[in-house]
């Protein structure tokens, strides 16, 4: 994982990447208690929060390049994020 | 004349032979159980997205948020791009409401002057490309038209 990006407003932090297979973190500081993840071919994935925190894990078969969409879906301020998938060494 | 009971031996029938997991079996069972632990311990669930996925009130409010964005000016949508990227990537109800946006997107990240070509703007005509096309391989070229998402494609390479 690369970097990281804060979206306006601030309701999640995520890194800009996460490797093939790998366990997403996202930051969460908004009152969402769970966050909607989009892959794009794979379909709709939910992750709950604790303690501020949500952990995804790449599905296998999600490849590098790929990029998966998150919101908090906080109205009437959301936080997304758009995290890339990239191939593992 | 009297009758006298003849008792003759004979072997027992086999007895079937008792059930028991094979390793194959226990092999799968305990695999199965560590798959479902992980994703529980995640917490992640998975649904499908398509024309038949429901949407609720919070993805309505997120296509309306899109719509509120590619009625503006195209500078703001592409400042908050994410927001529209995620109402986009709803499926195929958000890309019916969202076509002009979609288009001024990818108008905009065609039009920027070649000084502009970074990974930023590779990264967006890729998020555009593949939020178009999330439920359905076909979705960005009939928004967009073939040549834009040739275009497109290049530049997200």
């Amino acid at each position: 994982m690369t970097g990281s990006r804060v979206q306006d407003p601030a309701g999640i932090t995520v890194p800009s990447s996460v490797r093939e297979g790998g366990n997403l973190r996202i930051d969460v500081a908004s009152s969402a208690r769970e966050l909607s993840l989009v892959i794009p071919g794979h379909g709709r994935y939910w992750a709950r929060v604790t303690n501020g925190v949500a952990e995804f894990r790449v599905p296998p078969g999600v490849s590098g390049g790929t990029m998966i969409f998150i919101s908090d879906r906080v109205m009437p301020f959301p936080s997304s994020a758009v995290v890339q998938v990239v191939s593992s060494p | 004349m009297k009758l006298e009971p003849v008792y003759l031996l004979a072997p027992e029938p086999d007895a079937p032979p008792p059930r028991s997991f094979s390793r194959r079996v226990l092999f799968l069972a305990v695999a199965a159980s560590c798959g479902l632990g992980s994703v529980a311990t995640l917490g992640v669930q998975r649904a499908l997205l398509g024309d038949d996925a429901p949407l609720d009130d919070a993805d309505e409010a997120l296509i309306a948020l899109a719509e509120r964005l590619q009625d503006g000016p195209v500078e703001e949508l592409v400042r908050q791009r994410d927001h529209f990227l995620i109402a986009l990537a709803l499926g195929t109800p958000a890309r019916k409401r969202l076509e002009s946006g979609s288009r001024a997107l990818a108008g905009r990240l065609l039009a920027d002057p070649p000084a502009g070509r970074g990974s930023s703007r590779r990264d967006a005509a890729r998020a555009l490309l593949q939020a178009l096309n999330v439920d359905d391989r076909d979705g960005a070229v009939m928004v967009l038209g073939p040549d834009s998402v040739a275009a497109l494609s290049a530049l997200a390479r």
